[in-house]
């Protein structure tokens, strides 16, 4: 596979990993030696499936992915979603086998990292295993703050909460700013995530774009008043743990 | 499986639904609709007056419509 991926690959592991830590010039090394395997992927390709036990992580280079639980009568919900810089399925790691699904949502582009690799990497230099639980911790605060959105708020102040949420996380990487950002997914992965119907879904975006508060126009995402959708999703950042305060 | 559409009307406004489901049969349709209703409803009927009712127009791929359904709440001040 071409340079120029596994370049843009330690590139994007290395932003995502400032956003949340300090490293020094040692672990940056180490991070530009990790061998990956580049592969490209279509968008709804799985990357690994429920019950797998793989032998290696994935770093999201380019393009989305989601992780997924598919419960029966075709009804699936979709746990979180991924952007560039994220190493969605770290915890395979440490446990074995996967108990959930993670796919493209997009065609994508990762690099697949082995455990070994990155078991030599934390066993050598104990601060990079520190940041990388530490990229596990702040997706599991993620999943809490999707659980209080799923059980307690609306289906517009969750829709809200989510668009912040993805914006910050683009930005955190350089793939957004001028509250301006790119949102692949359907009707339908939103609906899957949020635990809504497709027409429910609908709704609530007219309603976002009624008020004034976004655009979604071939897959992207503007918004239009950054203060009032914070105001309504009372989106609090600390969650995300980003070294550098939200920017407004 | 065929698609089905759910147009919702909220007694404002009428949001035509321009993506569609996917359901076994007209019978999944109506199930589907039964689901989406109340779930809007229970969402939005908070957040507005006393009177609200909700309605959803359930067309095949041909728009030919197969099914209606209607919700409505009323709510009464006992006080004033």
């Amino acid at each position: 596979m071409s340079q120029g991926a596994r370049t843009q690959a330690i590139t994007i592991l290395l932003a995502k990993l400032d956003s949340i830590a300090v490293l020094s010039d040692i672990e940056r090394q180490a991070i530009q030696t990790l061998p990956t395997d580049i592969r490209m992927l279509a968008a709804g390709q799985d990357i690994v499936c429920d019950g797998d036990t793989p032998s290696y992580c994935c770093l999201i280079v380019e393009g989305w992915a989601y992780r997924y639980k598919l419960i029966g009568e075709g009804r699936r919900q979709i746990l979180s979603f991924h952007v560039p810089g994220d190493l969605p399925d770290l915890q395979s790691l440490h446990i074995r086998t996967m108990d959930h699904s993670l796919a493209a949502l997009t065609n994508a582009t990762l690099a697949f990292i082995s455990h070994e690799s990155i078991r030599e990497l934390t066993w050598s230099l104990p601060g990079l295993a520190e940041i990388l639980w530490r990229e596990t911790l702040v997706d599991a605060a993620t999943f809490r703050e999707w659980i209080v959105g799923l059980g307690r708020r609306s289906a517009y102040e969750n829709m809200a909460h989510l668009f912040c949420e993805l914006y910050l996380k683009l930005q955190a990487v350089g793939l957004a700013g001028e509250h301006r950002c790119p949102l692949p997914m359907t009707q339908g992965d939103l609906s899957d995530a949020m635990g809504l119907s497709n027409v429910h879904v609908n709704r609530v975006l007219q309603e976002m774009r009624a008020k004034g508060l976004i655009t979604l126009r071939n897959n992207t995402l503007v918004i239009e008043a950054w203060d009032e959708l914070i105001r309504v999703a009372a989106f609090d950042p600390t969650y995300l743990h980003l070294r550098k305060a939200a920017n407004r | 499986m065929p698609l089905y559409f759910f147009d919702v009307h909220d007694g404002i406004t009428s949001l035509r639904d321009d993506v569609g489901i996917e359901c076994h049969d007209p019978e999944a349709a109506a199930s589907h609709a039964k689901e989406i209703l109340p779930a809007i409803a229970a969402d939005e009927v908070p957040r507005d007056g006393d009177r609200q009712s909700y309605t959803v127009l359930v067309t095949d791929e041909e728009g030919h419509p197969i099914y209606s359904a209607a919700l409505s709440f009323v709510g009464t001040w006992l006080t004033r």
